[in-house]
């Protein structure tokens, strides 16, 4: 499963702040500082902690129904609860926005890295109106410190290719080197659109993320009435039917047992307060929603095979964990010390029960805590 | 395992991420590297640390390997030493005993502040780091290894020794 998945992720070409070259670390800092920092990927609905500090709704949702993680912040450790989760709408703005200039950015940075067209797009990327780059001057002309490396490689009277960015030295606005005639020729009218406008394919998909939801999300949102954060639910107090019955009123399936109508009301309830954390245009629609929670319920379907599948592993490793078992149950029986008689009992359980290849490396760790009581 | 939140796609995107940063950014001063073991596996990593200067790990190259949980970084990931280090906070089968890959939850040493464990927005990268100070400075506090740490306290110099000879056995000398 994992490596099909791995393919589809692979193909994605995954975007990350490395993408920029290492002399614009600046703009590594800024990618990185639009990024949620659970997921490592953009704030999607992000939400504002009382500390602050900001992840995505989905990710610090996910960390507050983790029994395990005590309800603090994870960047800083303060306490935090559900309710104070509030969105934040500036930083998702700004997210949106450093997507779709990213792709222009980057080729910018990128064009930097290459010795011939160096110049040009310095200029540009640090936006100095002061320098105009006409494209009848040549790199000598230029402030020799930035180009000491690069007009060694460079012939001085190097003109720029046709693909390189220049400015006008008229009116100052860029283009490709090759349409700088016809603009001049114009009076500088723009003529053709600008010609960095973003064509590549991960900006159309970049478009689509951005202006699909907010058509669709709207006009369904429109439609189902109930925009409010579902409550928490305490599962333990339900019986089968009512669990059963507010699923039924969520517009849920009903398949599965019981600890399956948990786990999907659970998962409902944090996508639903999720996507109510995003601005209104950026909301899925709930039959979207439907969509991703059956997709995850298939997910934990092939987790759950893969654990089968570890059984063989603990079946043909049975003989080794008997061998451990019998080694750490005399001594068990001899030293009833609170901590080593808890331990003990998993190696003792694990074979049959447990079958999470995790598991079985604590065992491990188990029985040497065991010789290091000896050792004392 | 946790099924409120185990979503296996967020866990391999971000070590997608972490391993490319690692990969292109470069670790501080090279001291350690760390990628998955092959590509059908992203959920299995082997890193490659240096011993730190100034230290008896001085000079040695050790393997560990990383084993990841499917609702990574909610939980922590496990590391384990291959083949085991003498070291006071390194169980004697190579697992590695250190505050910051423990959650919150379960506390086997019952003295560690919650504040140093491991929370979803550390990283590969920083739990290394954090490992590799721990190479140059034992906590004694929590022995993984009782033997090790007796040592350490006591003859400190036979303790430099053991690591060093380990060392050099490892690297075949």
């Amino acid at each position: 499963m994992n490596s099909s998945k791995l393919s589809t992720l692979l193909a994605l070409d995954l975007e990350d702040p490395t993408d920029f070259p290492k002399k614009a670390s600046s703009l590594r800092d800024l990618d990185t500082a639009v990024r949620c920092p659970i997921c490592s990927d953009y704030f999607n609905g992000p939400v504002s902690l009382l500390c602050g500090h900001c992840f995505c709704s989905m990710c610090i949702r996910g960390v507050i129904s983790d029994p395990s993680s005590k309800s603090q912040c994870p960047t800083c450790r303060q306490n935090m609860t559900e309710s104070q989760l509030r969105p934040n709408p500036g930083i998702e703005d700004v997210v949106a926005a450093w997507r779709f200039a990213r792709p222009y950015i980057l080729s910018l940075a990128k064009q930097e890295e290459e010795p011939v067209t160096a110049e040009p797009a310095k200029k540009k990327r640090k936006l100095d109106p002061s320098c105009v780059a006409g494209p009848s001057r040549t790199s000598s002309t230029e402030s020799k410190s930035d180009l000491e490396i690069l007009s060694s490689a460079a012939p001085q009277d190097d003109v720029p290719k046709p693909d390189t960015i220049v400015d006008c030295p008229l009116c100052k606005q860029s283009m490709k080197y090759k349409e700088l005639n016809r603009h001049m020729d114009n009076n500088c009218a723009t003529v053709s659109p600008r010609p960095l406008a973003p064509t590549s394919k991960s900006q159309k998909t970049l478009w689509s993320d951005i202006m699909q939801p907010k058509s669709k999300g709207k006009e369904k949102d429109r439609g189902s009435s109930d925009e409010d954060h579902l409550p928490k639910t305490a599962y333990d107090t339900l019986k089968d039917r009512q669990l059963k019955d507010k699923l039924v009123d969520l517009g849920l399936p009903t398949t599965g047992d019981r600890t399956l109508w948990i786990a999907r009301h659970q998962r409902w309830t944090i996508q639903w307060n999720a996507n109510l954390d995003k601005s209104a245009p950026n909301r899925q629609s709930k039959a979207e929603l439907l969509k991703e929670l059956k997709k995850w319920e298939e997910e934990r379907k092939v987790k759950r095979k893969k654990a089968t599948v570890d059984e063989s592993y603990l079946k043909t490793h049975n003989s080794d964990f008997k061998k451990l078992v019998d080694a750490a149950r005399p001594k068990s029986k001899g030293s009833v010390a609170a901590g080593t008689n808890k331990l003990d009992v998993v190696p003792a359980s694990s074979p049959a029960s447990s079958a999470v290849p995790l598991n079985s490396e604590s065992d491990i760790i188990v029985v040497d805590s065991d010789g290091e009581k000896d050792d004392l | 395992m946790n099924s409120r939140s185990a979503n296996s796609a967020t866990a391999l995107r971000r070590l997608m991420t972490e391993y490319r940063q690692l990969t292109s950014g470069g670790s501080p001063d090279g001291m350690f590297t760390a990628g998955p073991i092959s590509e059908s596996d992203f959920f299995t990593w082997e890193a490659l640390i240096c011993g730190p200067k100034d230290t008896p790990f001085e000079g040695g190259v050790f393997a560990a390997k990383l084993a990841f949980p499917t609702d990574y970084p909610l939980s922590p990931f496990k590391m384990k030493f291959d083949p085991p280090l003498f070291h006071p906070n390194i169980y004697p089968d190579g697992t590695v005993c250190i505050s910051i890959l423990h959650t919150p939850g379960d506390d086997p040493t019952m003295y560690e502040q919650a504040s140093e464990r491991w929370s979803p927005v550390q990283s590969v990268e920083k739990v290394i780091l954090s490992v590799i100070s721990m190479l140059a400075e034992p906590n004694l506090e929590s022995p993984a290894s009782v033997d090790c740490s007796k040592l350490y306290r006591d003859d400190r110099a036979e303790y430099e020794r053991r690591v060093r000879e380990s060392i050099r056995e490892q690297l075949g000398l």
